[in-house]
């Protein structure tokens, strides 16, 4: 996620868009957030539903998910920021043997948590959430989440039984919150020994029973740390803010085109500031009139104000999904997005407007933005050159256990390439 | 007499590069070779069986030209000197 320090225009940054396709994953650099370069794919051919920049060690450690139609899903890292990637050679995220389950996709990496920097957790299809306390070294399952017994009655949405969503408390770690789909939201208040459906207020359109204690599908709820309590949920129809953790839910769907969406995106510095992108319906999943627009509140859901200047407002058939928008920690904050079409759109003005970042892309799944400060790009740059001049330096360093598959690491950096005039270009013909 | 596993090139870096593995002794069946390759090179294993014991959806296990999915599966045997091919299935990301 975002570093959530503010950072001005003129303090020397770089913005980093982690995009996730169908078809293997993107990185996005600039240092102006004008022009833009782009290194990938990297995993071809695999689908990369999670990506993840942690800043909080000695250099930032970029994720991703990836998942091979063939082989199955893994998690890979990159500490020189996606030039080349790690991939372990055995799978680290696994279920346990007598549990009946295998994995499926690996939909969220949550790098946040600034009280144990080692912490990590992602978010699995069949819904589980993983943990990690070696910086991902080593994983293991939830055991609260995982024994629920309200496992055996959640079921799969369009994409699958996924544990899509992980919201953490900075004030207080033993409190988390996770979304599936569909299942609901969970939250718990003990490190996850015990969870509890917090689903009040949340409906489902698709069950005889509206109003459920649990198989809401959530599609997505975002909060700012510096208002962990007010949540924000955007569901399988409906649009929800909750001031009490999840404990109860408000309808905030007022001046919106529809409630059916997927991306909801936080604000970096407002906790107010929420953006969403509807959907006209769950049966014909394009956003409404086929006019590209995202949607923003500046009063907590009070009331939503359409944005579209740049984007497409004819003929715009477009799907935007769940991870496929993100902020970055500028000031002002660029709001990003990537649709099912392969455009990714960014606004470095909080949204007022937008340009083509890039297209022809495969379907975006994920988009994720960072903004890291100079003395970290400074420290990459010197790793990057010693990795690439011993060939594995995070096994010669002996730091990621059975991350040794040297092999496999993908190089490709070397395909980096200025687009920025390409984009300009695009973009005017997107209007 | 040995069973010979004929790698695709995709998974020939997680076996230290080759791309054939010889088990000798020789299992008496699939899933025998699969508990070997396991033993010697779990990225391999990995890849091509899930926590539940089975095949992943998109590779297929022959046995000389035999497609074991069709048949006994993980228990199909596997006779001294067999050929087992790991492929992936016509399928594609």
């Amino acid at each position: 996620m975002a570093t959530r320090s503010r950072r001005s225009a003129n303090d020397a940054t770089a913005t980093l868009l982690m995009v996730g396709t169908t078809k293997g994953a993107f990185v996005f650099r600039t240092d102006d957030r004008r022009r833009w370069t782009m290194s990938g794919p990297h995993f071809r051919g695999s689908s990369i539903y999670a990506m993840a920049c942690d800043a909080r060690g000695p250099r930032p450690r970029l994720w991703a998910s990836t998942d091979s139609p063939h082989w199955g899903a893994n998690l890979a890292t990159s500490d020189d920021l996606g030039a080349t990637w790690a991939v372990p050679t055995e799978a680290l995220v696994k279920f346990p043997e007598g549990s009946g389950l295998s994995l499926k996709r690996i939909w969220q990496i949550a790098t946040d948590g600034a009280a144990n920097p080692d912490q990590l957790y992602c978010g699995v299809e069949p819904a589980a959430l993983f943990q990690s306390t070696d910086r991902g070294r080593s994983w293991s399952p939830v055991l609260g989440l995982l024994e629920h017994p309200h496992r055996r009655q959640w079921a799969p949405g369009g994409g699958g039984l996924c544990l899509h969503t992980i919201v953490r408390d900075p004030t207080n770690a033993r409190r988390m919150l996770v979304a599936i789909s569909t299942g609901g939201v969970y939250r718990t208040d003990d490190a996850g020994r015990t969870w509890r459906a917090r689903n009040v207020g949340v409906r489902a359109q698709f069950l005889p029973d509206k109003h459920p204690e649990f198989g809401q599908c959530v599609h997505k709820v975002v909060h700012h740390p510096a208002r962990p309590e007010r949540l924000y949920l955007q569901n399988h129809w409906g649009l929800y803010r909750s001031d009490d953790w999840g404990d109860t839910w408000h309808d905030i769907a007022r001046d919106v085109p529809s409630d059916f969406g997927f991306a909801m995106a936080m604000h970096p510095h407002d906790p107010d500031t929420v953006y969403i992108l509807p959907l006209e319906s769950d049966m014909f999943r394009c956003v409404p009139e086929a006019k590209l627009r995202v949607y923003r509140t500046r009063d907590g859901g009070g009331s939503w104000q359409a944005l579209s200047r740049g984007l497409p407002q004819e003929g715009a058939f477009e799907t935007v999904l769940r991870d496929a928008m993100g902020a970055d920690a500028g000031e002002p904050a660029g709001i990003y997005f990537g649709t099912r079409s392969g455009k990714l759109f960014g606004a470095r003005d909080g949204g007022m407007s937008w340009t083509l970042i890039a297209g022809g892309l495969p379907p975006v799944v994920c988009v994720k933005a960072a903004t890291l400060a100079a003395p970290a790009q400074a420290a990459t740059r010197s790793a990057a050159a010693a990795h690439r001049a011993t060939g594995s330096a995070l096994r010669a360093r002996g730091r990621t256990g059975k991350q040794v598959a040297a092999t496999q690491r993908r190089s490709s950096g070397a395909r980096a390439r200025s687009i920025g005039k390409r984009a300009r270009t695009s973009a005017r013909s997107a209007r | 007499m040995a069973v010979r596993v004929v790698l695709p090139s995709v998974l020939q870096p997680l076996a230290a590069g080759t791309g054939v593995l010889e088990l000798d002794p020789a299992p008496a069946t699939v899933g025998g070779v699969m508990r070997a390759i396991r033993a010697r090179w779990p990225g391999v294993y990995d890849r091509v069986i899930t926590e539940t014991n089975e095949v992943r959806p998109h590779v297929n296990l022959f046995v000389g030209q035999e497609i074991v999915r069709k048949h006994q599966g993980l228990d199909a045997p596997v006779a001294d000197g067999s050929e087992v091919y790991i492929l992936p299935a016509v399928s594609g990301g």
